[in-house]
């Protein structure tokens, strides 16, 4: 193997591997290393009434813009040489997928779950495969979300952990619901994945399963992404940009009331997170929770929330 | 100090004379002793740090190690007579340095070695002997080398038994010390060793300690003057844009033209780090040997010969030299997933400061590192062990990349302190748009002209309208986050700073999210390299054009301006922003070493 080759296999596994190894999500998983998992990310498993449907929408996207499956398909294609350069080993090909538009969501779903074409090489689809689904999370488009849904069934951690972040964004009742099912159903590190993802379904099912699960007191790594996900759902500034806010302030409530909550019971590293999501969440109620909080706990943990009572006054203004 | 007291020093004629000497110990600090050893063992280094070693006063002290006393010593780890080759594995490179052999490799070599001296004892009686030892905990961790002959590098290693001759004894020797390595674990050696010169005649064993400190390696700041600095030429268009951009930069700021490095790796920042480390020489100066570290960046632990970031091998294959040591730290099964923070984006400088009567002389280091997600604990472990520049740690985790420079920069300024801090703002990036959508202009476009991968006409368009960016979930949602992220490390930094509101510059853009992090949605212009006294150079901000100009430039070009600063735009959005970094990921500094003195900093 020439020096060059030999230069770029190593970059491409390890692009491979930080590919599948979101910073955010890794910090609190201890899934193993991506590179590994590569080989088991396979497209998504649809059953077959849901394949055709799929397959019908995607041959006609195919004859109404060809163009568009060329321009995917070589954006995939360049993934390895992408993260090659990139910083830390991988490209943000997803964004730059997604900004295909509308036009980017059948060939996506296609790689997603159907057959690639035999024209883009397998590293490549390998190294692109979930910023593929990442895409078409972003994208938003309901037609795929029975995609996105399988995609959640994924063996690997971390593809579960961008298949929950893809189905959150679609933001729907539905998506809600189907996070929910397979939180449920899940164990271990898939269980952050989906956890780590939920964030993005401003629904107060999802708060009030977040916060459900902190109130379950569970182990430091599982309590901040529960914490993190929360102050996603909960962020005033997300929910300015929604165009359904039905939810907004049960959900703003719920969150803060359980971030509170985990303020008292954690220390360290997950309290810290707990607090910054309460300026995240900037809930006018949340004052309220800390003195009601106060009332229960012992006089060195008032000593505490006095502190963060302190800082909540003093909060700077959120524009 | 001198002692008498049994042998600890075990050679034949030590033990033959072990009995003989334990009766009577005497000593010329115990006020009861009735006289003076008749035996001289006088050793002497440069314990007042002035550059010279004598035997009066001045160099008295000499078990003490404070900001006023204490001789220091070299980790003599550079190349001075470039015979280390610049190919090899990773874990070969290093092997090659000064100390990695017996021999004092030619005058320049020599100067790397501090200075130990024998008081000569004219009156030496035929038998007596004398030994030259280390303490244990650091015996492995130096070496000792007697000076032969007038010649500045005639010298040779000192024997194991350390023995000197009956004739060094009577004439006095001079010895040199190197370390053959810095501190890298406390744990096994901390730095310190004290040097033993043994005497026996008479039947008498009397002994003299002194104390030396190995240079602790030091990074450098941005109030340091950039001597070089550095850009890698990836032969890429978008590089060749910011190169040309940083080039005309440093031009105008007088700053010295970049050197380029001919490196595929980008991130000129991240696999290096410029450090120097010193000792006291003649005329109140330093002997400085400047030390780059390579990342501990592990880009493929299964490779047993090549595990690490290729471009790091630079330190060794182009800087290493005369007066330039290469060093590397790093452990190949540290985790991967937060390989990131191991990259010198993730290593800062705060530059000096004053903190509750702490005088911190040459700063501090800023790292991003958390409890549960850290960089390489070996690294951080050597590090630390440096002493002299205490870490500060705040939280990076929610950042894609992970590292201190994408929210915190320095800036040296007419205040009370010397110096501002910049910090990233997206509360002011949203509020400056908001304010332009009431003002009616919420359909300006922004990165005009400006794509995601160029890929040979297949440009991805980036350009959005200020309503679109902030109708955005996830710009919106990432933004937010990284407004109170970006307050908690600021909080860190008022903590162990004592900074103030008014030595903060507040510098606006918004963030989105990628794989579940945060990352610069606008290029991040904090994120810009001091190139010399009063210019900093950052990234284009390809903000919304109103009437003709750029408000997020404005914003810069007048926050800096209040405190003296000139900031000139580099484009670096193709290959920088879009690859999640920025101008200063991209560029590298070797500075002026300060005047101040480490080893008065009482660290």
């Amino acid at each position: 193997m020439s020096t060059t080759m030999k230069t770029f296999s190593r970059i491409a596994a390890f692009a491979l591997a930080t590919a599948l190894c979101p910073a955010a999500f890794a910090q609190a998983i201890e899934a193993p290393r991506a590179g590994a998992t590569a080989a088991r990310l396979e497209r998504a498993r649809l059953a077959p009434e849901a394949q055709k449907v799929l397959r019908d929408m995607v041959a006609a996207a195919r004859a109404s813009d060809p163009g568009a499956f060329k321009d995917v398909h070589a954006l995939v294609a360049r993934t390895p040489e992408l993260d090659k350069k990139a910083r830390g080993g991988k490209a943000p090909v997803a964004l730059a997928l997604a900004k295909m538009g509308p036009r980017a969501v059948m060939p996506l779903a296609e790689l997603a779950a159907l057959d690639a074409p035999a024209s883009i090489p397998r590293d490549a689809l390998a190294a692109a495969r979930l910023d593929v689904v990442e895409a078409l999370g972003i994208l938003r488009d309901a037609r795929v979300a029975p995609v996105l849904y399988a995609w959640l069934d994924q063996a690997d951690a971390s593809a579960v952990a961008v298949a929950a972040e893809a189905v959150a964004r679609l933001d729907s009742d539905e998506a809600a619901s189907q996070l929910l099912a397979a939180l449920g159903r899940s164990t271990g590190e898939r269980t952050l994945g989906i956890l780590s993802g939920m964030g993005m379904c401003h629904r107060a099912s999802i708060a009030k399963a977040l916060s459900d699960r902190l109130s379950s007191a569970p182990d430091e790594a599982t309590a901040r992404v529960a914490v993190k996900s929360l102050r996603r759902v909960a962020s005033p500034w997300a929910w300015q940009t929604l165009a359904r806010l039905d939810d907004e302030s049960t959900v703003r409530d719920v969150a803060s009331e359980a971030l509170v909550a985990a303020f008292v019971r954690y220390e360290g590293e997950t309290r810290d997170a707990a607090e910054k999501a309460m300026f995240v969440v900037d809930d006018g109620r949340v004052s309220q929770f800390v003195q009601s909080a106060r009332a229960r706990v012992p006089a060195d943990k008032q000593v505490v929330l006095d502190g963060l009572a302190k800082k909540l006054a003093t909060k700077p203004a959120q524009p | 100090m001198h002692s008498v007291e049994p042998m600890r020093t075990v050679g034949t004629i030590g033990l033959l004379l072990l009995a003989a000497c334990t009766a009577e110990v005497h000593t010329d600090t115990a006020p009861t002793e009735p006289a003076k050893p008749t035996v001289v063992a006088d050793l002497r280094a440069d314990s007042n740090r002035d550059g010279e070693v004598s035997f009066d006063e001045r160099d008295a002290e000499k078990l003490a190690w404070d900001a006023a006393h204490g001789a220091v010593f070299l980790a003599n780890i550079d190349d001075d007579t470039r015979r280390c080759k610049s190919t090899g594995g990773d874990y070969d490179l290093p092997k090659c340095n000064d100390a990695a052999d017996e021999v004092v490799n030619g005058e320049a070599d020599a100067k790397d070695l501090a200075r130990l001296k024998t008081k000569p004892w004219a009156e030496a009686p035929d038998d007596a002997t004398a030994t030259i030892t280390i303490a244990e905990g650091a015996t492995t961790a130096v070496r000792l080398f007697k000076k032969l002959g007038p010649g500045a590098d005639e010298f040779e290693v000192l024997g194991e038994d350390g023995a000197l001759s009956l004739d060094d004894v009577r004439a006095g020797v001079e010895l040199g010390i190197e370390a053959k390595d810095i501190v890298r674990d406390p744990a096994a050696w901390d730095g310190y060793v004290v040097v033993r010169l043994t005497v026996v005649a008479k039947g008498e064993t009397v002994t003299d300690d002194v104390k030396l400190r190995v240079a602790p390696v030091l990074t450098s700041h941005h109030l340091q003057p950039a001597e070089e600095i550095f850009v890698s030429n990836t032969r890429q268009p978008g590089n060749a844009e910011m190169r040309k951009d940083l080039a005309a930069a440093c031009s105008a700021a007088s700053a010295p033209t970049p050197t380029e490095v001919d490196e595929e790796d980008p991130w000129t920042q991240d696999f290096f780090e410029t450090a120097w480390m010193s000792m006291p020489a003649p005329g109140g100066e330093q002997h400085v040997v400047r030390v780059n570290l390579r990342s501990a960046n592990v880009y493929d632990p299964t490779d047993k010969k090549n595990p690490l970031r290729p471009a790091g091998a630079f330190v060794f294959t182009s800087l290493r030299g005369p007066d330039t040591a290469a060093i590397q730290q790093f452990d190949p099964r540290h985790d991967p997933r937060t390989d990131s923070l191991n990259s010198f984006g993730n290593l800062e400088t705060i530059p000096p400061f004053t903190k509750d009567g702490q005088i911190f002389p040459f700063g501090r280091i800023l790292r991003g590192s958390t409890p549960s997600f850290k960089p390489d604990v070996s690294f951080t472990k050597m590090l630390e062990a440096q002493a002299v520049q205490p870490p500060v740690y705040v939280d990076t985790s929610w950042l894609l990349v992970g590292h201190v420079d994408e929210t915190i920069s320095f800036v040296k300024a007419a205040t009370p302190r010397g110096w501002i801090v910049l910090v990233n703002d997206a509360r002011l990036a949203k509020s400056m748009l908001e304010e332009l959508v009431t003002k009616g202009l919420g359909e300006t476009p922004m990165f005009v002209g400006k794509s995601w991968f160029d890929d040979n006409g297949k440009a991805l368009p980036a350009q959005a309208t200020i309503k679109e960016i902030l109708a955005d979930t996830d710009v919106m949602s990432a933004s937010a986050e990284a407004a109170a992220e970006v307050d908690a490390q600021v909080a860190i930094l008022k903590k162990e700073i004592g900074l103030t509101d008014d030595e903060i510059v507040r510098v606006p853009y918004l963030h989105h999210s990628y794989e579940g992090a945060s990352v610069a949605f606008q290029p991040g212009t904090v994120n810009g390299i001091y190139v010399s006294d009063g210019h900093f150079v950052a990234p284009k901000p390809h903000g919304p054009m109103i009437d003709g100009k750029d408000p997020f430039e404005t914003q810069l070009v007048s926050a800096l301006g209040k405190h003296g600063v000139t900031v000139h735009f580099a484009e670096d959005w193709d290959d920088y922003h879009a690859q999640l970094g920025e101008v200063h990921c991209g560029t590298n500094a070797a500075r002026k070493i300060p005047d101040a003195k480490w080893w008065e900093s009482g660290r």
